[in-house]
């Protein structure tokens, strides 16, 4: 977090002074988390190993994506957001933040009858803060066996629907990865269905056996995890901007 | 010996069909023998050493067979009985036989049926595997040189039911039954080896027959009890273990006569002559009747009780309005099975069962605890009490008669250890044949009418409450009248329905399983509920009024006293059609269109698959939504359309989560039913365990994992298979109830699952939407909507809609073909069901047209008729006083697979003092004819609104209308009747404002028609193309990888222009495809899809099928006219996923 040691301070004085809710709140009817730092709302969806639902304050909708990071071994992929059973473990949650790991696999096909890659644990980390449009994201992969993969990481995938719905949308996504990944630090920004990725152009296609969305390929792309590589980390920042949210209105 | 211990009474006044084989070892010639059968390909090959005396056959024991030539294709997958007259014989030299192993039948490597030293067993292989063993103990002697008359029956009960389907095999012996077993999910294989008598040519000798055999048979079907026993006694060689119905003679005739005697006297004398039993002997009764009988005098009709030396029973009911009996001699109104239990080798506790029948049966004494008595009502009431000190059997019915209805309870006790009551019929009946125009009624699907039962010899053999026995009563009557007979069960339990039409009677039974704590311990049968007969006049719609009001009396908490319903959400009462959608992550453009044409939000159909797109994954407990999904159905709510997922509350997949064993053993596996021993198991795609709902831990899974998805912003639940499947008795005594138990199914299971959940939902200010598959009575409250579409039987009725309607809703009708569509439609808008659900392509295509327009039609003609549907009565239907055709169509392959219906289809209700009628034409044609109805007050007003004409109105005084009309194709009429001066002013302007609506579709331009079909460059017609490279490709996929159309939807291909060329082409060729047999068709139209566009059609039939999907073959459609010069060729397929296509050509 990049949050000022006075902006801490200052925020926690106002919850000193108001009362102000947890950012966290647990819904048992769905059993998903409701998050609310006052500019980011989104959801923890039961299972799901990332937060969906992206609003601002005021209720207006962020387009709606999934991560579409993903494995590969043997030409067989699994995906992250095929986990459908992740557990969460709420680290911190009170006035100021909240910190939440999801943990699961990355899962071969669409079905809950299908295996997950047992082989790699996922563990993301996400912490949110009072007064803040951005989620850090904090990921750690650990591997059992040496096995080489191929992975994409904090890929992003965006549903063709929301594209429709919400015409052009202001979102900015800001990347920053650690030494056992390409280091790029890069700046995603979007103000139109002419997606740029900083300076460079991204990959818009729309993926084959699901026609219906379309794929935002980031800087990353396909990286070799190598066999004698044990643990990935890497760490990413979502920034949602507030102008979106006057575009979506 | 159960067969010499059985005391039982048969009618003989039947006639067996013929068999298919019969084989008279008499007419043996150069050892082969003819078939006197039905089928002339059978003849029966004698070999090996065998001797013949007349009909007798005198085989070795070793070497001597039967084989039946031409019997490869015998296939032991259908229903079948087969029979042998048989006596064993220790034969010197015959070592191998001392096992008492004697083969009957074989059909070797398939199928055995045979003796096994003192067991009668029979065994077939499943899959390559021997795997439906049933074996009936203590049915042979090992010193027994008798002749004995050996049957089996092979019985597929089958109703297009993935939770129902098993194979019964029945044995009996000298005409009484020795043991019935049901094997689940199986059908024997089929199998190439040749039928085989007296021999097992794959076992070998140890299995061949030892002694004498004679009069082998087979007959298709399965023979009823009194058919086995009418062949029994025709044949000489056996002695029958049953005793023999008597009928009078003529002199005896006369002397009955000669009494003077009051008609109910003299029937009843004639019943007891049948019965021949020693405690009743109907001479000495004759001779002084008043001693013995006493006539309940009820006016309408009497009972005769016949009371001699401690056996007391009804032995006549007598309809004086229509002078008949209505009972047939030997009937008893209650039947027990008694189990005895012993312990086997392994600690196990085993159990054999016995057979009693009430009044007849000689070991049970019966007595009257105080005469009749009459109540001011003039209603009597008497009590019988049975005992049996031998059996240790102690019961007691309390009658109520009043002339036409006899009402009953009954409660039996065991009274020894090691015994249970395992059974008991109750009530249980066996009635005359009424006259020639007779039906049986019975709750099938939405109600069948079965005609002339007894000469069909109908079996209606099922287990209530499920889909194909919705309802607790069947009712058998003719023009004079005839008997209703019910239960009055407010908790559902489970009950077989046995009602068994032979000539000369119908015998009808509701069995009960009787619940016990424990294997051997005394049990009681007490259901605290009341059965019924009750003499009626009328048809099946008196039937039903009568089975309504009892619903009422015995206050079912499934019961809705008031209409119209308030527990249900307004928009699926209010709902009019529904349409189909499969999720596929976009946006359903085309159900907003179709919102937008219709003019009407609707419930969407099939959302089930959307949340797991796996095959098979839905049985899952452990599935969980995806945020996608709910997203996309919240895009669907804001538009107005309504959604409900699928779930499974009945099977719990083995498949685990990602195939671990993550909840299946360690959770799952302990709610499994297990039944006699066997856990239950069901393939439903993948191998399921049956859940026992009575038990915690389904409970509050099921609770939170329906309680959790339907918060997330979902309209309700579809919770499949609670209608349809019934789970069969467990006796988990660790799922704390009692073994067998009755209410662990409904009052403890679902029922309770599904009130807290309702109770839930309250708290929260939330409503769902509740369906299930399938119609059955008993969640009538705690569920909104069934989906009944295995409604498919010929000669249905709407039974269920007339008693049940607007308590519950009904949506999902099937249709193989579009003219089945208008018929299936119609039938839904006149028994109060929402229409649909329609393939959106289905709607969307542009030949339908006409289709379109009617579903609209029909949809806004529902929404104008809402109160009569959701808060009136179906009233008795219309009549046509003239010819009109009949028409029968595929509708899909559950029931009967066809129906036949009228071209006009027609249904009144009632709504206060209207009576409205519904006329509907579902074909291409015109009708006229003459409708005559009720009329609701004796001087009314009758409006009739027409979609194609002006309303118009008459005032008739009269109790019947009879009305002239003329009917063009696809368009309805209503007919609105009141009181003269009782116009309801609100009401008509309801109706007059929604029939607008259905007016405007005539008229109204048609946003999906297609005119500009497209123009390119000409395809040499006799060339011809692939149909994926059509210039206009809708309602399919375009396959270019497999090079084929796939997941054909109402698909319409449109190759462009084509050159026929200048010499006239009779015909076009298309490769088609079909991997599953469906059924279908295909329409060619040549410039434009309207009706004079139609150049050809041609069926798919519905057993047509290729290797697989992609192993074409080819098809020709005969144009009407020869076609030549330049066309745009348009192909239509209607119909779902039923072919693939390639290429097509003229010639």
């Amino acid at each position: 977090m990049k949050a000022t040691l006075g902006k801490h301070f200052f925020l926690l004085l106002l919850a000193c002074m108001s009362a102000l809710a947890d950012l966290g709140r647990y819904d048992s009817a769905t059993k998903h988390w409701e998050v609310d730092t006052g500019v980011l709302k989104c959801t923890f969806f039961q299972g799901c190993m990332f937060p969906v639902w992206f609003k601002s304050a005021d209720d207006a909708e962020f387009p709606f994506f999934v991560f579409a990071d993903s494995i590969v071994h043997d030409k067989m992929t699994a995906y992250l957001r095929e986990e459908r059973w992740a557990t969460f473990r709420v680290i911190e949650n009170n006035a100021l933040r909240f910190i939440i790991e999801c943990q699961g696999n990355f899962c071969y096909g669409k079905s809950p009858f299908n295996k997950p890659d047992d082989n790699v644990e996922a563990i993301y980390r996400y912490e949110l803060e009072r007064g803040s449009g951005e989620i850090d994201i904090t990921v750690l992969l650990r591997k059992k066996s040496g096995i080489t993969y191929d992975v994409e990481l904090c890929s992003l995938r965006w549903r063709y629907l929301p594209f429709e719905r919400y015409g052009k949308v202001e979102l900015k996504t800001a990347l920053r990865y650690n030494e056992d990944l390409k280091q790029e630090p890069a700046h995603l920004h979007h103000s139109s269905m002419d997606l740029r990725l900083g300076d460079h152009p991204v990959f818009l296609r729309r993926e084959p056996a699901e026609n219906t969305f379309l794929y935002l390929k980031d800087a990353i792309g396909q990286q070799k995890w190598s066999a004698d590589s044990t643990e990935l980390r890497f760490e990413t920042r979502l920034c949602f901007d507030k102008t979106a949210q006057e575009v979506n209105k | 010996m159960r067969s010499i211990l059985a005391f039982i009474v048969a009618s003989i006044f039947c006639i067996a069909a013929e068999p298919l084989m019969r084989f008279d070892f008499s007419k043996a010639e150069n050892g082969r023998v003819p078939n006197l059968g039905t089928d002339s390909q059978y003849a029966a090959q004698i070999q090996g050493k065998v001797e013949t005396s007349g009909e007798i056959l005198k085989m070795d024991g070793r070497t001597s067979k039967v084989i039946v030539e031409g019997t490869e294709d015998f296939d032991v997958s259908k229903n079948y009985t087969f029979m042998l007259l048989y006596r064993r014989e220790d034969l010197p030299g015959n070592d191998d036989t001392n096992v008492l192993m004697d083969s009957f039948f074989a059909k070797p490597g398939v199928f055995v049926m045979s003796k096994y030293k003192n067991t009668f067993y029979a065994n077939g292989k499943v899959d390559g595997k021997w795997a439906v063993d049933a074996r009936a103990p203590d049915v042979f002697k090992q010193d027994d040189a008798e002749w004995h008359h050996v049957a089996m029956s092979l019985e597929y009960r089958l109703n297009w039911n993935d939770a129902e389907e098993w194979v019964e095999y029945v044995f009996y012996k000298d005409g009484v039954s020795c043991g019935k077993y049901q094997f689940k999910n199986v059908r024997l294989d089929k199998g190439k080896s040749l039928l085989e008598i007296g021999f097992n040519s794959v076992m070998g000798p140890p299995w061949s027959l030892g002694g004498e055999i004679a009069d082998a048979r087979v007959y298709e079907g399965v023979l009823s009890l009194a058919e086995i026993r009418e062949i029994v006694l025709a044949q000489k060689l056996a002695k029958p273990a049953f005793t023999v119905e008597y009928k009078l003679t003529e002199d005896e005739e006369r002397q009955l006569s000669a009494k003077g005697l009051a008609p109910e006297i003299q029937s009843a004398i004639r019943n007891l002559a049948i019965v021949v039993t020693p405690h009743y002997d109907w001479r000495a009764i004759m001779a002084d009747a008043p001693k013995a009988l006493q006539v309940l005098d009820g006016g309408e009709s009497c009972l005769v009780l016949v009371n001699v030396d401690g056996h007391v029973g009804i032995c006549s009911w007598y309809d004086r309005k229509a002078k008949r009996e209505l009972l047939k001699g030997n009937n008893a109104f209650v039947n027990w099975t008694l189990e005895h239990w012993k312990k086997a080798g392994d600690g196990t506790m085993k159990s054999s069962h016995l057979e009693l029948f009430e009044a007849i049966d000689g070991r049970v004494s019966s007595r009257l605890e105080e005469p009749p008595k009459r109540d001011a009502s003039g209603k009597w009431h008497f009590d019988i009490q049975y005992d049996s000190d031998s059996l240790a059997l102690s019961a007691r019915s309390s009658f109520a008669f009043d002339g036409k209805r006899l009402e009953f309870t009954h409660k039996a006790a065991s009274l020894k250890a090691g015994q249970t009551l395992h059974s008991v019929l109750y009530p249980k009946c066996s009635l005359r044949q009424l006259g020639e125009n007779d039906a049986l009624v019975v709750p099938e699907g939405s109600g069948v009418v079965y005609e002339n039962p007894c000469v069909n010899n109908v079996r209606y053999a099922t287990y209530y409450p499920r889909s194909v026995c919705s309802m607790q009563f069947c009712s058998y009557y003719d023009q004079a009248g005839g008997v209703y007979i019910a239960t009055q069960d407010p908790w559902a339990r489970r009950k077989e329905m046995l009602f068994i039409g032979a000539p000369g009677r119908l015998d009808g039974s509701i069995a009960w399983r009787v619940p016990y704590d424990n294997p051997g311990q005394p049990n009681e049968f007490d259901t605290s509920t009341s059965a019924v007969l009750e003499l009626f006049r009328g048809d099946w719609y008196d039937a039903g009024l009568i089975y309504k009001a009892d619903v009422a009396a015995m206050k079912a908490d499934w019961w809705i006293p008031k209409l119209p319903k308030t527990t249900s959400r307004k928009d699926i009462m209010g709902n009019c059609i529904w349409v189909n959608a499969n999720y596929s992550g976009k946006i359903p453009d085309e159900l907003f269109a179709l919102k937008d044409y219709l003019g009407q939000n609707f419930y969407v159909g099939d959302v089930w698959y959307w949340w797991e797109q796996g095959i098979g994954t839905h049985l899952s407990p452990t599935m969980r939504a995806t945020p996608e999904w709910i997203e996309y159905v919240k895009v669907l709510k804001e538009h107005g359309l309504c959604t409900m997922p699928y779930m499974d509350g009945r099977l719990w997949a083995e498949k685990d989560r990602r195939g671990e064993d993550w909840m299946y053993s360690k959770f799952g596996h302990r709610m499994n039913i297990v039944s006699d021993g066997k856990p239950v198991r069901e393939m439903y795609k993948n191998p399921c365990d049956t859940l026992c709902p009575a038990t915690p831990e389904y409970q509050e899974h099921f609770f939170e994992f329906i309680r959790t998805i339907t918060m997330q912003g979902l309209n309700g639940l579809y919770i499949d298979q609670l209608g349809a499947g019934l789970p069969p008795p467990c006796h988990v005594a660790s799922h704390g109830h009692r073994y067998a138990e009755w209410f662990s199914s409904y009052r403890d299971g679902y029922a309770k699952l599904l009130r807290r959940l309702r109770d839930y939902w309250s708290s929260q200010g939330k409503e769902m939407v509740l369906s299930t598959e399938d119609a059955v009575e008993q969640f009538c409250t705690l569920l909104d909507i069934y989906q009944p579409y295995r409604w498919i039987h010929e000669n249905q009725v709407p039974l269920f809609p007339l008693v049940y309607s607007g308590r519950i809703q009904f949506y999902n009708r099937h249709a193989m073909t579009t003219g089945a569509r208008f018929q299936t439609t119609a039938e839904q808008l006149l028994n109060s069901e929402q229409p649909g659900i329609f393939m959106p392509t289905e709607l969307l295509a542009p030949p339908n047209h006409e289709l379109r327009r009617y579903a609209k039609r029909l949809a806004w003609t529902r929404h104008a008729l809402l109160d009569f549907f959701n808060a009136g009565q179906m009233a008795r239907q219309p009549v046509m006083l003239r010819e009109m055709p009949r028409i029968r169509r595929f509708w899909d392959k559950f029931g009967t697979h066809f129906v036949t219906k009228p071209q006009v289809q027609c249904a009144a209700w009632d709504y206060g003092e209207t009576r409205i009628v519904i006329l509907i034409n579902t074909e291409a044609t015109p009708h006229s004819n003459v409708v005559r109805f009720e009329l609701p007050s004796k001087q009314c007003k009758i409006e009739i609104l027409s979609c194609d004409a002006a309303t118009s109105s008459i005032t008739i005084i009269s109790d019947m209308a009879e009305l002239e009309f003329t009917l063009n194709p696809r368009m309805l009429m209503l007919m609105v009747a009141y009181p003269e001066s009782k116009r309801p002013q609100a009401l008509m302007a309801k109706i007059e404002e929604d029939f607008v609506k259905v007016r405007e579709t005539l008229s109204e331009p048609d946003p999906f028609v297609k005119h500009d079909w497209p123009d390119t460059e000409p395809i040499d017609a006799t060339k011809g193309a692939n149909f994926i490279d059509s210039a206009f490709i809708q309602g399919c996929r375009a396959s270019r990888e497999l090079g084929r159309i796939d997941f054909v939807s109402y698909a319409t291909l449109c190759p462009g222009t084509v050159d026929f060329g200048d010499s006239p082409k009779k015909e076009l060729v298309v490769e088609v495809a079909c991997g599953e047999p469906k059924g279908g068709e295909l329409k060619l139209f040549l410039d434009g899809v309207d009706a004079e566009n139609l150049y050809g059609e041609l069926e798919i039939d519905r057993n047509f099928k290729t290797a697989t999907w992609n192993a074409f073959e080819e098809r020709r459609i005969v144009f009407r006219k020869p076609v030549s010069g330049q066309h745009k060729l348009i192909l239509f397929v209607p119909g779902k996923g039923f072919c693939n296509l390639r290429s097509w050509r003229a010639e």
